[in-house]
């Protein structure tokens, strides 16, 4: 199971920091890559992951109205909305890809998701729409 | 759909030098179609002509301009691409001189072509299309080879406009559940596989970014190489991945004039998709591209207030 995160640096990145600090127990399913803002996440990133074979993908962010750089989250948020809605329609499954709102406050919600979405991607099974399997073969057999 | 009125009114331009070209369409060398015309000279002008079959959106053609004072003949569809290129501060409203045409609704080529493949003469009048050469002579009814975007179109009056040819036509609402509604009642994976199967077929020419206004990034990202966004070649997945991009791009910007899907060599439909954007923007944001001159792009600004029920 590999499900990639991108965690906004100033707060879900410490979330999932506090998380640990805190000695919160949640899967050790996702690899998180630190971004300035959920704004940062360009929704290529996400396509990129899924293509190169991840399970799942989460993108969490500051709670509105907390982004570091004020406006930031509404406009990934935007953006969002209209990405998934295209994917599902396309046909992906519903919860391929998982958004969140976690503070730096909220260790314990980050586990939460991270459980919740581990949860949600393992009921789906393996990915097999839009992965590149070719590059995947490649790789693996050097 | 005068063409005299047209060609005087572009003639008068042209000499008046309100306009240092003229964008319009002409005759093509193949039966029912048009090509882009580009017209520099009053005397050149004549070649003009706007009829049933000047079905590709011109707006893109204006930025091949810049700095130069475009005439444009504008449809709806185009009219309202011009309106989301001044909004989104790539072309500047005054140096365009419109020119509206009401439009009368184009009709589907390809289908006519299968019919009768080289007419000598072509007569469209009273809901009727005439086709005859020497040996025969086949009547169609025109409602049932409208092209399909024109017959789902609510905004066939051009929005904007310098100068007006033509009485407004009458428009009607666009019915998205019966649209997409096919779409939306099928399970997502049926629906995977009839997006792969269309998508599929793609031979990655770009014609479909080449021919939309809204396209006009300096480096696309399926050019760019640094991030190298994907690979070069017809790898299922890349394919996908290109046109994912491209049609999440559109969202908040397409206007649905089906350029794209007309231009395409493969005959790809990608209309759902863009059509489903529009819906998507329409429905959470209550944005429709191309029609308001003052209002951003839904994804350039946010309320604080927008849905949120997807997000953990």
């Amino acid at each position: 199971m590999n499900i990639i995160s991108f965690l906004c640096n100033w707060c879900s990145y410490a979330g999932a920091d506090l998380a640990g600090t805190s000695r919160i127990q949640y899967p050790p399913t996702t690899r998180v890559i630190r971004v300035p803002c959920s704004g940062r996440v360009n929704p290529f990133f996400i396509m990129k992951a899924l293509q190169a074979g991840s399970d799942g993908v989460l993108v969490s962010g500051c709670h509105p109205g907390d982004c570091h750089y004020l406006t930031g989250n509404y406009f990934a948020r935007r953006k969002f909305t209209v990405f998934k809605e295209l994917l599902e329609f396309m046909g992906l499954e519903k919860n391929r890809i998982n958004f969140s709102w976690v503070s730096a406050s909220e260790g314990k919600k980050f586990a939460e998701v991270v459980k919740e979405v581990t949860k949600r991607v393992e009921n789906l099974g393996e990915p097999k729409r839009f992965v590149k399997r070719k590059f995947y073969d490649e790789v693996e057999n050097g | 759909m005068d063409s005299d009125g047209l060609i005087e009114i572009a003639a008068r331009l042209l000499k008046n030098k309100e306009v240092d070209v003229i964008i319009g369409y002409k005759n093509g060398n193949l039966p029912y179609t048009t090509r882009p015309a580009f017209i520099k000279a009053p005397e050149e002008t004549d070649e003009l002509i706007f009829n049933r079959f000047s079905r590709i959106n011109l707006a893109g053609y204006i930025k091949e301009f810049r700095g130069k004072k475009v005439g444009i003949f504008a449809k709806g569809c185009d009219a309202r691409s011009i309106n989301m290129l001044v909004v989104e501060k790539q072309i500047d409203r005054k140096s365009v001189y419109i020119i509206g045409l009401p439009c009368p609704m184009m009709l589907d080529n390809s289908r006519l072509k299968e019919v009768f493949p080289y007419p000598k003469e072509i007569d469209i009048s009273d809901g009727r299309i005439v086709l005859r050469d020497e040996n025969r002579t086949v009547e169609l009814e025109f409602n049932e080879y409208v092209d399909k975007t024109c017959a789902r179109c609510n905004h066939r009056n051009p929005v904007i406009y310098d100068i007006l040819l033509g009485e407004p036509v009458v428009e009607k609402e666009k019915d998205y559940d019966k649209l997409l509604g096919g779409f939306l009642n099928m399970d997502p994976e049926k629906r995977w596989e009839l997006f792969e199967r269309e998508l599929v077929k793609c031979i990655r020419c770009y014609g479909c970014r080449q021919i939309c206004p809204t396209c006009y990034c300096d480096e696309c990202f399926v050019d760019c190489n640094k991030p190298k966004w994907l690979d070069k070649g017809v790898e299922k997945s890349d394919i996908l991945f290109w046109h994912i991009g491209r049609i999440y791009h559109q969202a908040g910007r397409c206007v649905d004039c089906g350029s794209c899907s007309f231009v395409c060599p493969v005959g790809i439909d990608f209309s759902p998709y863009l059509l489903y954007m529009e819906y998507v923007v329409k429905n959470n944001f209550n944005y429709e591209p191309g029609i308001k001159i003052d209002e951003p792009p839904p994804l350039q600004t946010f309320k604080k207030d927008d849905p949120q029920e997807f997000i953990l």
